[in-house]
């Protein structure tokens, strides 16, 4: 079993290991690495409705992956990290020790298994952002505003409409031979103009490279507006999966994509470097309550604070075991309920 | 008309709206009517209530400053319903080569379509056309007041505001000022002074960085992050005489708008003289605005060429705290890691060096 140090020193023959944790908008990434930087064992999970039920759900699936794995009783956890954007969230549930943002992290990741890499995309299932890095360095990045579009909900949605599972959409794209045109401003206007041309009654292959087209062509104004998109270029999140993007980017970009091992996990990646890195750095002894936090029972409240006309809600998190013991709290504007005795 | 009277004397109550230009000259506003001898009431701090009434009125299109303005009008004449007058000025332009947004060029119009707002107490700034003392003259003859009188009360006010600025270019910060204007206190920094590894430039609308509610206490998340803030208020009088050209081989092109040129002339001392006076720049944006989108564009360019990092940040209604925490936590994390990895010490020093007069 995987136990979690209390020690900083490592115990007989136990080996260093560390814990990233990504919960997104859609998704959970679950990253244990081992002191050289090799993923040992990962989950990639759904999101279980609150990011809470999503950390204990991939604490349980962690824990089970580790039981069924011999060579992984060897290692103790000793640092964990969060990131995403209900970090500050899971830090305070699973008793995380860093907590750093999703730029960050991904572009950590990416420079650990490509240290010359000079621009990331990310499309992830809500947003998606685009990190410059030159020379070693992050100098630049940017995120999606407001706009959802292109992203991968918006595939998902898509692709159910067309009646393809989402795994296939790549497939489809690749076999198009003249992708049709798709109004790439937004989504809403995409939509209506994919079913235009569905019904006027072009191919679904033809279609869906149309749409990998102007999705491609979307990020790139919104997202990737005014940088200078180098080589080499490298590609993550879960719309990396699909080849009809990949290949849409390598035809805008003019050069070719790399798509990482671990394409959808590489934010978890990031931040268990970012642990290790801190804990080499600190030695500090970890907060991490275990994997047992998966048993664990948390209760969220929320309440109107009330006490001036802004009317703030106030979300806290309380263990219920530990006689309702508020663990974190946050949401009013003034500051005055981030305390937590 | 309800007159309130202290002793035998007639005063007129006017309502200014904390919205918009209030950040700019509320100093200079309040001295004036204070000098025609009005008895002037503030509305509240933005808060959610007044941003809910302003975007129930204001239609689409309009950025959220603008809206704002709308629900603290709604707010002020709620409040007080006694109210002779609410003050909505109109700055058309305020030195000779270029205008304010058209938003503000029609604000007096624009305000008359609320419901139950009193009588406009109207001060139009154009000094294409006449001098502000005109515009001092003609705010005097709304409240009854002689030539002379308005004129003095400028002259008064302007002084006031000269005052203000000093302040504000010694360190002080708007809001801090702002404070000490309402309490008719004396200009005096605060003794806690704010302390961080990183210094940045905050760009943008006074009505957007300085409004806390909307802009998430921006700022305030910045000091958090152990970062100082400069604005454009607490730069040098000189910076500002010299017009920006922005395209020096295709003749004399120069930025339309006030604001945008005031920050493009900000922008120039650090691209060249002032480059080591700090680590970054963020620009505040309001969603809409279509002269910042602009600038945005051309400061991005230019910050490019020295290297200095760049965030651009687009607010609006729904801001949601998490998703400009993310962009605020990332840009200074990115800062930090680059200096640390370059082995870069804090090249600035406590105080700026702006090379007074050159």
């Amino acid at each position: 079993m995987v136990e979690v140090s209390d020690k900083l020193k490592s115990e007989d023959g136990k080996k260093d290991a560390f814990l990233g944790i990504d919960i997104g908008s859609v998704s959970c990434k679950f990253v244990l690495m081992d002191t050289n930087g090799e993923v040992l064992t990962s989950v990639f999970l759904r999101n279980r409705g609150s990011p809470i039920d999503s950390a204990k759900a991939g604490m349980a699936e962690l824990r089970d992956k580790i039981r069924a794995e011999p060579d992984l009783l060897n290692y103790a956890i000793k640092c964990c990290g969060t990131t995403g954007s209900a970090r500050y969230l899971t830090k305070a549930v699973v008793g995380g020790d860093l907590a750093k943002t999703e730029i960050i992290a991904h572009a950590v990741a990416t420079q650990s298994m490509y240290p010359d890499v000079r621009t990331i995309l990310e499309i992830g299932g809500q947003d998606s952002k685009i990190i410059i890095l030159r020379d070693d360095i992050i100098v630049d990045f940017a995120m999606n505003s407001v706009c959802a579009a292109g992203t991968g909900s918006f595939l998902d949605h898509q692709a159910a409409r067309l009646g393809i599972p989402i795994e296939d959409f790549g497939d489809y794209a690749v076999r198009s031979k003249n992708p049709v045109s798709i109004a790439g401003r937004c989504t809403v206007f995409a939509e209506s103009d994919m079913i235009h041309k569905q019904n006027a009654g072009y191919s679904k292959e033809d279609i869906i490279a149309g749409l990998c087209d102007s999705l491609v062509r979307n990020y790139m104004n919104n997202v990737g507006k005014g940088k200078e998109l180098d080589e080499p270029v490298v590609f993550q999140g879960g719309v990396s999966y699909n080849k009809g993007i990949i290949q849409a980017f390598e035809r805008h970009l003019g050069c070719k994509v790399i798509v990482p091992k671990y394409n959808v996990l590489m934010g978890a990646l990031g931040m268990a470097i970012l642990v290790r890195d801190y804990y080499v750095e600190h030695g500090r002894e970890t907060l991490f309550r275990g994997l047992e936090v998966s048993d664990i029972e948390f209760k969220t409240t929320t309440f109107h604070c009330g006490d001036c006309p802004n009317n703030c809600e106030i979300v806290q998190v309380k263990m219920p075991e530990q006689d309702n013991k508020i663990i974190a709290r946050w949401g009013s504007r003034c500051g005055k309920w981030d305390q937590l005795t | 008309m309800g007159l309130s009277t202290t002793g035998d004397k007639k005063r007129y109550k006017v309502g200014i709206p904390r919205a918009l230009h209030y950040y700019r000259y509320y100093p200079f506003w309040k001295k004036l009517l204070e000098e025609l001898d009005v008895e002037i009431v503030l509305s509240p701090p933005t808060n959610k209530n007044i941003v809910e009434e302003g975007v129930t009125h204001g239609f689409g299109e309009l950025c959220i400053p603008v809206k704002i303005y709308y629900g603290q009008v709604l707010k002020l004449v709620e409040n007080n319903p006694d109210l002779d007058f609410v003050f909505v000025p109109r700055y058309v332009s305020e030195v000779p080569e270029s205008y304010f947004c058209p938003k503000f060029l029609s604000l007096p119009d624009v305000i008359k379509i609320l419901p139950e707002v009193p009588k406009i107490l109207n001060f139009e700034v154009n000094v294409k056309e006449f001098p502000i003392s005109t515009s001092a003259i003609e705010l005097g003859k709304q409240l009854g007041k002689g030539q002379t009188a308005s004129v003095e009360a400028y002259k008064k006010a302007q002084a006031y505001f000269d005052e203000y600025h000093n302040f504000l270019r010694d360190g002080g910060s708007v809001n801090h000022a702002l404070r000490l204007v309402h309490r008719n206190l004396p200009f005096k920094l605060p003794k806690k002074e704010m302390k961080g590894d990183l210094r940045f430039l905050l760009l943008g609308h006074a009505y957007n960085i300085f409004d806390t509610f909307i802009n998430l206490d921006f700022i305030k998340k910045l000091h958090e992050q152990g970062v100082e803030v400069l604005t454009i208020e607490n730069l040098p009088e000189y910076l500002f005489k010299k017009p920006v050209i922005v395209n020096p081989r295709g003749g004399v092109l120069r930025n339309y708008w006030q604001h945008e040129e005031e920050i493009m002339q900000a922008i120039r001392f650090f691209l060249t003289k002032g480059r080591a006076e700090i680590d970054g720049v963020i620009f505040l944006i309001s969603f809409a605005c279509g002269p910042d989108s602009l600038i945005s564009e051309l400061i991005m360019r230019d910050m490019k060429v020295v290297g200095l990092p760049f965030l651009e940040i687009i607010m609006d209604e729904h801001s949601g705290e998490a998703g400009m925490m993310t962009r605020i936590e990332s840009f200074v994390e990115m800062v930090r890691r680059k200096r640390k990895r370059l082995g870069l010490e804090p090249r600035w020093k406590s105080k700026i060096k702006f090379y007074e007069g050159t």
